[in-house]
This record gives C-alpha cells, structure tokens and sequence, in this order.
C-alpha cells in the first residue's frame, strides 16, 4: 500500500515537469514564429508618412495672395480654383461643398488608398468668440487616422452674404483652420 | 526509510524538468534577436529615408570657406565647385521649407554628375547626407515625379524637352526598401510648362502629349469684343496613324454668343478631366478599333478671348503661372533607401 502511493507520487511530478517545459517551448515557439511582431514604434511608421504627406499637401494648396483688389473683392477671377483660398470663398452656407477643381488637386497629390475627411474651424467674432465648425468631406475615420491643419486668412470682404462665415466677422480678417484627417484604406 | 525514497525521486523529476526548461530559455535566448532583427533594420532604413528627404526638401544647404571660416552660408549652389569649399546641399528656398529653389536643384544635379560622372552612382549621395556609417552602408535613389504616381506606377517629372527633372541613385532593386514620400512646389518655370496663349481670331492649336499630365489649366482673362461671340473648345484625340482611325472627347465646352459676362473668367484646372478622358478614350479606342493609338493630342479652338493654357509634364499647376509670383507646379519628390 505504502510503496503504490510513493509510485503514484513521483510519476505525477515527473509529469508536471515535463508538460511544463514543453508547453512552454510550444507556446514560445507558436508566438513568434506565427505572427509579425508589431510593435507600437512599428505602427507610428505609416503615421508618419501620411501626416507629412498631409501636412504638404495643405501647403501646396495654399496659394495666398501677394495683392488683393479691394474694389474687385471677392476677387474671385484672381483666384486659383485649385487652392484653399478659392475652396473656402465659394462655400455656401446652405450647401457647403468644396469645389471640383479644388477636390482634384487634392486627390491628385494624395494616393488613391488615403481616404480623408475635411473640416474648417473658426472663431465667430461677433458671437462671444465661439469656435464654430463645418465638416465639408463627411467620412467616418478609422482610429489610427491622423490629423492635420492649416490657418487661412480671408479678408472681410471676401466673405459674402452666401458664406458660412457671413456673421462670424466685423471689420478684421478671419483665420479659417482647415484641418484634414487621413487614413490608409 | 519512506523519507530517503521521496528525496530520490523528486531530485529525478528537478532535474529532467530543469533540464527542459533550460534548454527551451537558451533556446528561446538565441531566437528572439533575430525575430526583432527584420524590425530593427526596416527602422533604421525608414529614418535614413526620412533624413535625407526633410534636408532636400525643408533645409536650404550650408557651405563654408575652410581657409576662412568666415565666409559661410545657405547659397552653396553658388560655391560648391569652389576651392576649399565644404558644403551640404539643401533644395528648399531660403526661410521656406518645401518650395524648392530651381538653381539649387540644377547645382544638386550638376554636383552628382560632376563627382561620379553619372547620376547612377549614388556614392557622392552617401557620403554627403551620412548614409555610409561605421556598421552599414545604405543606397540612395531620389527621384521627382508627378502627383498622379503611386509605389507601383511611377511617371517620372520631365521638362517641356522630354528630360526627366531629377532621378539620382542606382535602379531600385527588387528587396525590401524604406519610401519616403514628399510633395514639393517648383516655380512655374518656363522650361517646366508647354503654354499657349491666344490672339483674337479664331485659333485652332494642337498640342501632342503623354499621358497622363503632370497639370493642366486654362486662365481666362477677358474678352477682346464684349458684344462678340465667344469660345472655348478642349478636346482630347487618340488616333492611330497607320490606320488614320480617331476618338476624341471633349473636356471643356464653352460657347456664347455674347462675351460680356464677367463669371466666365478665371483661372481652371483640366488635369482630371483631361486624364481621365484619356483613359477612357484609350480603352474605348481599343474595344472599337481592335488596335492602340500611337499619336495623343490635345487641340484647343479659342476665339474673342485673352486666355492662356498651360500643360506640365512636371506635376499639377496652381495659381496663374503667367502674372502671379506665387503660381507653383506641385510633384512628389521620393526618397527611396535600402542596405547595401
């Protein structure tokens, strides 16, 4: 009786130990032989690229004026179509939509597997400097989407009655953030 | 007795265990630097890749007399070939980042041919932007090329002479490589855009090309007779001379009877239209005519209007290139790195 219960004993924690062992070697060797490791850094990468990209692009578009013709104001003829000058001065607050011209520039400098979403922001003056906003190209994006901004300045009078910033100014210029979010499809 | 059977068999079971688990640590010790491995060095190529495309293109260079160190400064393009001049080329204008000098890029290019004889040797490129450390060695290529490439479909930036604008660096080769991506604004120069301006009778113009277009855009000015009709007709054709068969389609209709009114001026981009007229027009002349066009062109028929048109192999156009100083052509400058 004494001698069955040593037996029992000693196979289990033979066992134990070589189960252990090999479960760990298995488990160790599955991980990372079947999977790319992907680190936090590793994910920045593609981030990176894409915010410069953006970042970059907004520059390009952003071809401001050395002159304006106050009397010809909104001098709209003057204006490249393509730029973000003439993209904010032509929305209309009861369809705000970035104009065709402007929308393929911007595709065009972006890769077709970069989707995108654009809003403006700016500071209502005359309403106790609200911060109000409008969202031109309305896409969901994904969380590892990135942001990127910048400030255009429009001049009083080139803000008309059809603007959705009519109201938002008196008599100084108005700083239009245009803020870009972008992600790989 | 009981006691001295127990302390055998658990020593047994420790050390068949121990032995288990110390071959699987050393095991497991000597593969986990090579699972990284693969990481590490995509990390260290990208940052290369990255470095040398932020000091072409938001840094305006360095130079400086080393028999006296006094005389230094951004404009090496006017010094690099010099004696006793060191220098870092740099593409970006002074205080702008992004918006490349055209002098500096033409030096940058005459620098390559002059040190290698070649632009295929990137070895002069190496050296100047700290691609040859102690432990590895890493190739350059640096290429400008339209907005409209992608990794996979490149169209190289050429001038209105059929020369490809900036392609440094040997071929890249078919193994894992770091891409960086940047978009830069040239100056509308003249040797970077094909432009038609127009008289006041009715001119039919044509204008072969490739496709597809770096940029396109018409700015109309005004009307020559107000109380006159007026037009503007852009059209795409493909034809194929052999047989003499044509598609056309066009992108830009603009027809009136009288030129008075002041919305119709301004200054528009065609680089969509025209491309994508293209594309459809290739494809349909190939389902329709069994064979593929080998002349591209664009005609334009304008009457009554001062107008300019204004075509870049080079990348997009914004801004009115004639009379606007900040009109700019916008291409990809990319940066590509791998390890030697």
């Amino acid at each position: 009786m004494r001698k069955l219960f040593h037996n029992e004993e000693a196979q289990a924690f033979t066992l134990e130990g070589i189960t252990a062992a090999l479960l760990l070697l298995i488990v160790t060797y599955a991980l990372f032989e079947s999977s790319v490791v992907v680190s936090p850094i590793w994910s920045e990468y593609g981030n990176i690229q894409l915010k410069q990209k953006g970042y970059d692009v907004l520059r390009s578009l952003d071809v401001h004026r050395t002159s304006l013709n106050q009397s010809a104001c909104p001098d709209l003829s003057n204006l490249s179509r393509n730029s973000l000058q003439y993209m904010l001065v032509q929305l209309n607050s009861s369809d705000p939509q970035p104009n065709s011209e402007f929308l393929n520039a911007m595709n065009a400098m972006l890769d077709p597997s970069i989707k995108k979403r654009l809003e403006v922001y700016w500071v209502n003056q005359t309403n106790n400097n609200t911060i109000q906003s409008l969202v031109l190209i309305n896409n969901t994006p994904i969380p590892d989407a990135v942001g990127v901004g910048r400030i255009i300045v429009l001049y009083p009078c080139e803000i008309t009655s059809q603007s959705p910033f009519n109201g938002s100014v008196n008599d100084t210029a108005l700083a239009v953030e245009v803020r870009m979010i972008l992600w790989y499809v | 007795m009981v006691v001295k059977e127990e302390k055998g068999r658990l020593s047994l079971d420790m050390l068949i265990g121990l032995s288990i688990f110390l071959f699987s640590f050393i095991f497991i010790g000597q593969f986990l630097p090579s699972v990284f491995a693969d990481t590490r060095s995509e990390i260290s190529v990208f940052s290369e890749a990255y470095k040398v495309s932020v000091l072409l293109v938001e840094d305006p260079g360095r130079w400086i007399n080393l028999d006296s160190p006094d005389e230094k400064g951004f404009h090496w393009e006017n010094e690099w070939y010099k004696n006793n001049i060191s220098y870092r080329p740099g593409l970006a204008r002074v205080g702008r980042p992004g918006f490349i000098c055209l002098q500096k890029l033409v030096e940058f290019k005459n620098a390559t041919f002059t040190n290698q004889m070649t632009y295929e040797d990137d070895s002069w490129v190496r050296d100047v932007f700290g691609l040859n450390t102690p432990d590895r060695t890493y190739h350059v290529n640096i290429t400008l090329l339209k907005p409209q490439s992608t990794a996979y479909s490149p169209y190289y930036s050429k001038d209105k002479y059929g020369n490809v604008v900036l392609a440094i660096g040997p071929p890249i080769p078919n193994k894992k490589v770091s891409r960086y991506e940047r978009v830069i604004n040239l100056p509308a120069a003249s040797d970077f855009l094909n432009v038609t301006k127009t008289n006041p009778s009715n001119e039919n113009y044509e204008v072969n090309t490739t496709f597809p277009l770096g940029g396109a855009l018409i700015v109309i000015r005004e009307s020559i007779n107000p109380s006159a009709a007026c037009w503007v007709q852009i059209k795409v054709e493909l034809e194929n001379t052999t047989s003499n068969n044509i598609l056309f389609e066009t992108i830009y209709d603009l027809n009136l009877t009288t030129c008075n009114d002041p919305s119709i001026f301004g200054i528009y981009p065609l680089t969509s239209q025209l491309n994508e007229a293209y594309e459809d027009l290739y494809e349909e002349f190939i389902d329709t005519y069994n064979e593929i066009p080998d002349t591209n062109e664009i005609t334009l028929r304008i009457k009554n209007l001062n107008c300019s048109v204004g075509l870049s192999q080079v990348g997009e156009i914004l801004g009115d290139f004639e009379t606007d100083v900040e009109a700019r052509i916008v291409a990809k400058l990319v940066v590509t790195v791998w390890e030697g």
